[in-house]
């Protein structure tokens, strides 16, 4: 193994990725273990909470089923974001339809019960997520990806499939946003 | 409430918050901060968020790779099948091989309509066949050319070109001439019974 295909001791996604093209089917289930924590972090911050493993699970089966076309001009996770934000819109969209009368009280209600919530136990974790609740989907994934994940604006834009600069703008909106409801 | 303008520190906050800064960019962010209310406040907000946002939720990864592998599977047995599929269409379709197929049908309705025709024709002396037999009488003649004692070859009736008799003749009929076969049968508007795919071994071993 050479020392493009691993970093630090460990293989490459790229190289994980070449195993599993050619048949290793451990390859597969280390790319999971490595980025499946950072997507359900990002599916459960774009308010996913019902079915999120479900998501985190559709999210890889069709990063895998479409490998492909998977260029490499961005990282696998940056790419697996852009899926599972896709997921979630979708499921946003057919949750919307299904209950098109939900208000904010029930949403808050919602958020209280949220697991992550209760873990965390704090009074800011629930004014938090409330305050996350009130951004606009494109805001949340990019609040979500810059503050927790670390991507950089290219990489979020990347992922939303947006520009760099229209990138750092959601970004501003949603920390001025964020504030403005926690100094409420 | 005020926003500080400097969004060059502002964007350095999170990757501070993080501890993913190192050296002089360290140093900057802390001087910028040390004079910067807002920006304490900002880095508090960020704060929060990573420590609310950053907990995992646990999902069970043997399961999502299991899953993953599964469609995988699934997508190559899918895809071999499609293949199969187009090679058994292609055959097919190919010209030489709709010749054969064209071929092989007539040559099955042929047969099956001399079987019927003999089989309902009444039996009459004109219609026999005509096989003379070798008749060893001293006053025949021989055949001319044919030097006496040799074996006479039985003579059969020729058979009138409206006729369907069964064996051969299809194979010795050139590529034009099947075409114009096929050419025919089409305009007969003619359909298989049978699946191509199923025709394949037999034609294979009759080719």
């Amino acid at each position: 193994m050479t020392d493009s295909e691993t970093r630090g001791g460990e293989p490459t996604d790229t190289a994980l990725i070449a195993r599993w093209r050619g048949g290793d089917e451990r390859a597969a289930t280390i790319l999971v273990e490595r980025h499946a924590p950072a997507v359900a972090r990002f599916v459960a911050s774009m308010g996913e909470r019902g079915e999120l493993e479900e998501v985190v699970q559709d999210t890889f089966v069709r990063a895998f089923g479409s490998l492909d076309r998977f260029r490499e001009e961005s990282s696998l996770r940056t790419w697996l974001f852009s899926i599972a934000r896709n997921l979630c819109r979708d499921r946003a969209r057919s949750n919307r339809r299904a209950q098109p009368m939900v208000s904010i009280e029930e949403e808050h209600a919602l958020t209280a019960y949220d697991p992550l919530s209760a873990a965390v136990a704090t009074e800011t974790a629930s004014r938090l997520h409330a305050a996350m609740d009130r951004l606009t989907e494109m805001q949340r994934a990019v609040f979500t990806l810059r503050v927790t994940e670390g991507l950089s604006y290219r990489e979020i834009a990347d992922a939303v499939e947006t520009t760099e600069g229209a990138a750092r703008v959601h970004y501003h909106n949603a920390v001025r946003s964020v504030k403005e409801y926690l100094d409420d | 409430m005020t926003e500080c303008t400097n969004l060059e520190m502002r964007d350095l906050l999170p990757d501070y918050a993080r501890g993913a800064l190192v050296g002089a960019a360290v140093a900057a962010v802390e001087r910028h901060l040390a004079d910067c209310a807002e920006c304490r406040a900002e880095l508090a907000v960020v704060r929060n968020a990573q420590l609310v946002l950053g907990v995992t939720p646990r999902v069970d990864m043997t399961r999502i790779a299991a899953a993953v592998v599964r469609s995988a599977a699934t997508r190559r047995d899918a895809t071999r099948d499609v293949a199969q599929a187009r090679r058994r269409r292609a055959w097919a379709s190919a010209p030489s091989r709709r010749m054969w197929l064209a071929a092989a049908s007539l040559a099955a309705v042929a047969g099956a309509a001399a079987l019927a025709t003999r089989s309902d024709r009444p039996a009459s002396v004109a219609d026999s066949p005509r096989v003379v037999a070798r008749v060893d009488s001293p006053t025949s003649p021989a055949p001319s050319g044919t030097a006496p004692g040799a074996p006479v070859q039985p003579a059969t009736r020729p058979m009138r070109s409206n006729e369907l008799g069964v064996g051969g003749g299809l194979t010795d009929l050139a590529d034009a001439e099947l075409e114009s076969l096929l050419r025919e049968l089409e305009g007969l508007d003619a359909q298989f019974e049978v699946e191509p795919a199923n025709l394949l071994p037999v034609l294979e071993g009759d080719v």
